[in-house]
């Protein structure tokens, strides 16, 4: 039978790596990208927590040739996309209180956390969202052209749009499904500022509903459709989920 | 005719003052004084995404549209007023002797020396190279929808180095090779380029023909001004720059 290779990008929405800190005996990986697994297809996922569509996008230059499906997850268009690819992971504009009391800051030596401060502090003052939005819009026109050009399934994901937001992009040039406005039910879930307990932003339930989706999108022949999460989509919501989460946090 | 310019130094009116005798040798002047209205919003220095946020300011003002576009090798987005410093690679003296910075306020200063402090980490030509090929697609698209004839002009790029076949202008590429054949020692005496838009005044000449009949055939050729063979080699013309500059260095 002809197997999916997939190729993911993406930010945290496509990164399977959990946070040391609420990995406990006998957690098993609860992605989307398990899921798709799980169903058969083969998965290099090139996703990394924190990081810009920029980054994904020089990602997906380099590695789309060896995949016959992309997943392209385009990440909050106010983050930093001219990080050196080292600090990748740093790309949101933090406030650098808030980026001093992350795990992954605290890991890095002095000399370089110095480094990560002096990016984000000019980063924030060089903050131009006029620009940020003309380069993930053809970041996302690009994606959608070269994939159709060499004939290979794509779907993107784009959590942080809205139905509004969407305007900017070019959607009457879709060459596969795309899906939007999957923050609603991020927060529904659980409501998280800075650290997530959830693998890729959602609890095992709805990253089984999701990774169904797509696995159900990539199997399909019909003309690529336009899924705004928030409304077409049937999440489950239930304070039990919401607790095991809450719980892990706490712990 | 009206002719609204965007660009940097090639595209810039104003010469580095500390040639303040220069009369005004640029291409602009040689068309206006051929007729036409030229208005230049083009600033040395500058990213092409600055030339663009003007363009899509004011190019609805001017029948006709030259677009100059910079190096990839500057910062994109430097925050307002700091714009001209796109491309500063120069040392802490020479920055503060650069007469911008000494007139810019003290905490706008301190942003500057923060965003230079990081700027080669920062500096990704192949994030800018995208940039500049959106920009020149969508400039093109922009002109075409709304019947503006345009002249495209990519100094530091050549035949190869971009996909330009959403032009709906001429394209003309390589100016840079053309200024550095006119005079290949300046870059070795460390200083600014007396001459205006990087070319001697013979040589703007032959810019603005070259312009002017693109602007009223409307074609769409893409010329290596390298090798047109309309510009102007001549060791005259050089030594008359070269004065210029030993006069400054003093």
């Amino acid at each position: 039978m002809f197997k999916l290779q997939v190729g993911v990008f993406g930010d945290s929405f496509a990164d399977r790596v959990m946070n040391p800190i609420y990995m406990h005996e006998g957690r098993k990986d609860e992605s989307w990208i398990q899921v798709l697994e799980d169903s058969g297809c083969n998965i290099e996922s090139y996703g990394m927590g924190g990081t810009s569509a920029w980054f994904s996008y020089e990602k997906f230059l380099q590695m789309h040739k060896y995949f016959n499906a992309i997943i392209f997850v385009v990440s909050h268009f106010g983050r930093i996309s001219c990080m050196p690819e080292e600090f990748a992971r740093y790309s949101t504009c933090y406030d650098p209180s808030t980026l001093c009391k992350s795990s992954t800051f605290l890991s890095l030596d002095h000399e370089k956390q110095n480094q990560v401060l002096d990016l984000v502090k000019a980063a924030n003052m060089m903050k131009n969202h006029t620009f940020d939005k003309f380069v993930v819009k053809h970041i996302y026109d690009d994606v959608n052209n070269i994939c159709r050009e060499k004939n290979i399934k794509l779907i993107t994901l784009l959590p942080f749009e809205t139905r509004n937001s969407m305007e900017k992009y070019n959607t009457r040039n879709l060459h596969g499904d795309c899906l939007f406005n999957l923050i609603p039910t991020v927060y529904k879930e659980l409501d998280v500022t800075h650290s997530d307990s959830r693998y890729c932003h959602l609890s095992e339930e709805n990253n089984k509903i999701l990774g169904n989706l797509m696995f159900e999108s990539l199997n399909s022949n019909k003309p690529p459709r336009l899924i705004d999460l928030s409304n077409d989509v049937n999440f489950v919501f239930h304070p039990s989920i919401t607790e095991r989460y809450e719980k892990m946090r706490t712990k | 005719m009206n002719i609204g310019v965007f660009g940097d130094s090639f595209a810039f009116e104003m010469i580095h003052g500390s040639y303040p005798q220069a009369n005004n040798e640029s291409w602009m002047h040689i068309i206006r004084k051929s007729g036409y209205k030229v208005k230049s919003y083009a600033m040395g220095g500058t990213s092409t995404w600055f030339s663009y946020k003007l363009f899509l300011r004011f190019y609805h003002h001017y029948d006709q549209i030259v677009f100059c576009y910079s190096s990839p090798n500057r910062i994109p987005n430097m925050p307002e007023g700091l714009e001209s410093f796109s491309n500063f690679h120069g040392s802490e003296h020479q920055l503060n002797n650069n007469e911008i910075f000494q007139r810019l306020p003290d905490h706008t200063r301190n942003e500057l020396l923060t965003i230079l402090k990081v700027q080669p980490m920062m500096l990704d030509t192949q994030l800018n190279s995208f940039l500049v090929q959106n920009i020149f697609n969508s400039v093109n698209q922009i002109c075409k929808q709304n019947n503006k004839p345009i002249v495209n002009i990519l100094p530091f790029e050549n035949m190869d180095s971009m996909d330009y076949s959403a032009r709906t202008g001429d394209v003309f590429v390589d100016l840079l090779t053309v200024s550095c054949q006119e005079w290949p020692g300046l870059h070795k005496l460390g200083i600014p380029d007396p001459r205006y838009c990087h070319l001697s005044l013979e040589n703007n000449l032959v810019l603005s023909r070259l312009i002017t009949k693109s602007l009223e055939s409307r074609r769409r050729n893409i010329v290596d001004t390298v090798n047109c063979g309309d510009f102007i080699y001549n060791k005259k013309i050089t030594k008359r720059y070269e004065e210029m500059a030993y006069e400054r260095k003093g």
